[in-house]
C-alpha cells in the first residue's frame, strides 16, 4: 500500500502540493485526475523519490519511499527523453541495468516486450524512431525490472487510437500480474475505463477519492441515457415528454439528469411506444461530467 | 554492477567511441613525441646555416686555380647546399675590400675570403659576419689542403702523397647531453613544460566541459527526469565523473607512455639508427617520468574536483545558450590558478607559490608547476594534495545536492540559491 500522508512541497512562492492525503492500495490501478497546475506531476515525482516533500512521509508497504522507490517502482515521465545515439536493446538494457537487472532473463522479458510492442523498430536506433515509438521504447524502459509500483503521467498522450490501445492492453496485462498501477491522464474515458480507484487533486489538496464507483456515485446524482431508431422517434418522445427538452440531445441519443419530474420507467414506456429502443440506461454521471462539474465549480476540500 | 558504475560505462563509452577522442589521441601522442625530440629537431635552427635555409654566400677572391680547388673541397663537404662559393677575381685591392665589406654589412652576401700566393706560400684572409661565426671552421678545412697542396708543391712531394695524407681520419664519435650545462635544452625543456602545464589547464576544462554538457544536454533532452528516476542523483554524478574522467585519464596514459617511451634513451637510440639519423642516437631527456606522473596525479585531482564543481553550477541552467554563463566562476578559478602557476614558475618557493600549492582549486596547476621547475617540500606537497581530496569529498556532496535540486528545473537558477539552496520568494512555513 502507499501511503501519503500530510505531504507539502512548494517551489519559490508557489504551494505545488498543499497537505496531501492519498492511500493507494496494492493491486490497484489508481487515476489521478486534476487540472493543470494541480500538483500531480510533483505528487509522482515525490512518490518516487524524485523530489523531497518539504513536509509530511510518503510509504510503501510501511518503508519510506527513498529506500524502495529505484527498484520497486518504475516511472513513465510526462515529459519524454531518451539518449537518441542508441539501439532500442541498448537503451532499454542500460536501463535494467541501473536497477540490476541483467542477463537471460532481462533478453527474454525484452525480446517478449519488444515483439509485442515495437516489432520491426526494434532495431532501430533512438533517434530514428516516431514519438508514438520512443514512448513505447520508455514505458519498457520503466516495466522490464519488473517494478510493484509503476507510475505513468500522462501515458497516452502523443499516441494514435490503435497504439493507446495497445498501451491499454499492457498496462492491464501487468496489473493482472500485480503491478500496482497510478497514472494521470486529462483523458477522462481512458481513466474511466482503466481505473478501479481514483483521486482528484485541485490546488494541491485531494478533493475526491475512492473506487470508481464510489467517485462516480458521491455526486448522488443519476443520469437516464437513452438511445432510440432515429432522430425522428427522439423527437416524438420529446413531444409526448416535455421534461426530456432539458436534456442534452445529440440525433438520435439524449442524456438527462434524473430529477423529480422524470421517471425513467415511464419514459421507458413511452419510448417502446414511440419506436425501438437501442440504448436505455440509468446511473451515475460520466467522470468527465463530474470532473467539469467539481474542477469548474471549486468544490471545498471533503 | 552498481548504478554508477553501469552510467560510468555507458559515459566512458560515448566519449572513446566517438572518434573526435581518438583523433586527439593519437595527435596528443604524436605532438608529445615531438616535443620530446625538440632540441634535435631545432637543432638546424641554432646551428650554422642560415634560418632561411639558403646556402651561405661567400665571395672568394684567389687566382681561378686555387679558386676551382677550393670548390673542389667544398663540393663533397658542404653538400653544395649550405655554401655557395663565388670567384670574383685573383685579387681584392683596397676599394674592392671595402665594398666587399659593405656587402657583409648589408646581409648581401655572408662573408668573403681572399688567397693570395707570396714568397712564403699562401696568405689566407677570411672575412664573415657575426650570425655566420660558425661557418669558420668550415671554412677553414676547405682552406687548409689547398694551402698544404701549394705548400707540397713548393717543397717537391707529389700530389698522391699529399691526397693519401689528407684521406679522412676515421673517428667515431659519441655525444653526451650536458644537462643544464647547454642553454638551448635547457630553455627547451622548461618550453615543454610550459606546454604540460597548458595541456593540463586545457584537459581539465575540456573534460569538465564534457561533464556539463552531459548534463544539460540530459536536461534538454528531459532524459534526466527518467535517470533520477531510476539512481539516486549523487550516483549519477559519481557515474558521469567517473565515466568520463576515465576516459580522459586513459588518453592522458596514452600520452604519458608515449612520452615517457620517446624520452628513453634506447628506445630513442634505436629509432635514430632505424632512420639513419644518428642526431637522436641520444636522449634529450625533457619528459622526465617523475614529471609525467605528476601530469597524470595533478590531472586526476584537477579533473575530479572541477568536474563536480563544474557539474554543480551546470545544473544551475535549463539550455546549451546558458551554460557558458553559469560556468564563468570555476573558469574563472581554472584561469587564476594558471596565472598563479606562472609566477611559481619563476619563483617556485615564494609565498603566493606555496599559498597557491595549499588552495585546493589552485593546488593541481601550481604543485605541478613548482615540481616542473625545482623540488618541493614533501610536507606542502602531501598538505596540498590532502587538501585537495578533502575539496573532491565536499565537492562531490555540494554537486549532488544541487544537482538533486536543480536537474528538473526548467529555469536559470541564481547563485544565490545555487549555495543556499533557497528559492526566491520561499516562505519558510508554508500553510
Amino acid at each position: 500500500m502507499l501511503e501519503i500522508r500530510g505531504v507539502r512541497k512548494g517551489f519559490g512562492r508557489v504551494q505545488a502540493v498543499n497537505g496531501l492525503d492519498l492511500t493507494v492500495e496494492e493491486g490497484a490501478i489508481f487515476g489521478l485526475i486534476g487540472p493543470n497546475g494541480s500538483g500531480k506531476t510533483t505528487t509522482m515525482r515525490m512518490i518516487l523519490h524524485i523530489l523531497e516533500p518539504d513536509e509530511g512521509a510518503i510509504t510503501w508497504q510501511g518503508r519510506p519511499v527513498r529506500e524502495v522507490a529505484t527498484r520497486e517502482f518504475g516511472y513513465l515521465p510526462e515529459e519524454r527523453g531518451l539518449y537518441p545515439r542508441m539501439t532500442v536493446r541498448e537503451e532499454l538494457r542500460f536501463f535494467a541495468a541501473l536497477r540490476g537487472v541483467t542477463g537471460p532473463q532481462l533478453e527474454h522479458e525484452m525480446e517478449l516486450w519488444l515483439q509485442r510492442l515495437m516489432g520491426a523498430e526494434a532495431e532501430k536506433m533512438v533517434e530514428a524512431l516516431s514519438k508514438g515509438n520512443r514512448v513505447k521504447v520508455q514505458f519498457l524502459a520503466a516495466v522490464l525490472h519488473r517494478p510493484r509500483l509503476l507510475v505513468l503521467d500522462e501515458p497516452f498522450s502523443g499516441l494514435d487510437p490503435v497504439n493507446v490501445q495497445r498501451f491499454k492492453e499492457a498496462v492491464l496485462d501487468l496489473w493482472a500480474r500485480g503491478t500496482t498501477i497510478l497514472f494521470s491522464s486529462h483523458r477522462m474515458d481512458h481513466v474511466e475505463e482503466l481505473c478501479t480507484h481514483l483521486g482528484l487533486i485541485k490546488e494541491g489538496r485531494l478533493v475526491l477519492a475512492g473506487s470508481r464507483d464510489q467517485v462516480l456515485a458521491a455526486s448522488g446524482r443519476r443520469v437516464l441515457r437513452l438511445t432510440l431508431a432515429g432522430p425522428q422517434e427522439m423527437e416524438a418522445l420529446i413531444q409526448r415528454v416535455p421534461a426530456l427538452g432539458a436534456g442534452k440531445r445529440a440525433g438520435r441519443s439524449l442524456e438527462v439528469a434524473v430529477t423529480g419530474g422524470i421517471d425513467p420507467q415511464a419514459i421507458l414506456r413511452q419510448a417502446l411506444e414511440v419506436g425501438q429502443v437501442e440504448r436505455f440506461e440509468v446511473g451515475p454521471p460520466s467522470l468527465e461530467e463530474l470532473y467539469l462539474e467539481l474542477v469548474g465549480e471549486g468544490v471545498p476540500a471533503p | 554492477m552498481s548504478p554508477w558504475q553501469v552510467i560510468a560505462r555507458r559515459e566512458f563509452r560515448a566519449v572513446t567511441g566517438g572518434w573526435p577522442y581518438r583523433v586527439v589521441t593519437v595527435v596528443g601522442a604524436l605532438l608529445l613525441a615531438a616535443l620530446a625530440w625538440t632540441p634535435v629537431l631545432i637543432a638546424p635552427l641554432t646551428g650554422p646555416s642560415v634560418g632561411d635555409g639558403s646556402p651561405a654566400r661567400i665571395l672568394v677572391a684567389a687566382p681561378w686555380e686555387l679558386f676551382q680547388a677550393l670548390e673542389g673541397q667544398a663540393a663533397p663537404r658542404a653538400s653544395g647546399a649550405a655554401l655557395q662559393l663565388e670567384w670574383i677575381g685573383a685579387e681584392l685591392d683596397r676599394a674592392g675590400q671595402t665594398t666587399a665589406d659593405a656587402r657583409v654589412q648589408d646581409a648581401e652576401i655572408d662573408g668573403w675570403l681572399e688567397l693570395v700566393p707570396g714568397p712564403e706560400g699562401l696568405q689566407a684572409s677570411l672575412t664573415l659576419a657575426t650570425t655566420q661565426r660558425a661557418l669558420e671552421p668550415l671554412l677553414r678545412q676547405l682552406v687548409a689542403p689547398v694551402v698544404w697542396t701549394g705548400r707540397a708543391r713548393a717543397l717537391g712531394v707529389a700530389p698522391e702523397v699529399v691526397a693519401a695524407l689528407q684521406q679522412p681520419v676515421p673517428l667515431e664519435v659519441r655525444l653526451l647531453p650536458r644537462v643544464g650545462a647547454d642553454p638551448v635544452p635547457r630553455a627547451v625543456r622548461e618550453a615543454v613544460s610550459t606546454l604540460l602545464l597548458v595541456g593540463l589547464v586545457m584537459a581539465i576544462t575540456l573534460y569538465g566541459n564534457a561533464i556539463s554538457m552531459g548534463i544539460i544536454q540530459e536536461k534538454e533532452s528531459r532524459v534526466a527526469e527518467l535517470l533520477v528516476g531510476a539512481v539516486p542523483p549523487t550516483q549519477i554524478l559519481v557515474g558521469k565523473v567517473v565515466g568520463i574522467g576515465g576516459a580522459g585519464l586513459l588518453q592522458v596514459l596514452v600520452w604519458m607512455l608515449v612520452g615517457f617511451l620517446v624520452s628513453g634513451p634506447r628506445l630513442v637510440a634505436a629509432i635514430g639508427r632505424w632512420l639513419g639519423l644518428e642526431e637522436l642516437a641520444f636522449s634529450p631527456g625533457i619528459l622526465p617520468a617523475p614529471i609525467l606522473a605528476a601530469f597524470t596525479l595533478f590531472f586526476l585531482l584537477g579533473y575530479t574536483l572541477y568536474a563536480l564543481v563544474y557539474a554543480a553550477f551546470a545544473s544551475t541552467v535549463a539550455r546549451a545558450e546558458e551554460v557558458n554563463q553559469a560556468l564563468t566562476l570555476p573558469f574563472f578559478l581554472i584561469l587564476l590558478g594558471f596565472a598563479i602557476a606562472l609566477g611559481a614558475w619563476v619563483a617556485p618557493a615564494s609565498s603566493l607559490a606555496v599559498a597557491g600549492s595549499l588552495i585546493p582549486c589552485f593546488t593541481p596547476f601550481v604543485l605541478f608547476a613548482r615540481l616542473v621547475t625545482g623540488s618541493v617540500p614533501l610536507g606542502q606537497l602531501a598538505a596540498g594534495v590532502g587538501l585537495t581530496l578533502v575539496a573532491i569529498i565536499l565537492a562531490a556532496r555540494f554537486a549532488g545536492h544541487a544537482y538533486r535540486r536543480n536537474v528538473l528545473r526548467d529555469r536559470r537558477v541564481s547563485l544565490r540559491e545555487l549555495f543556499t539552496g533557497r528559492e526566491p520568494g520561499r516562505r519558510q512555513n508554508p500553510d
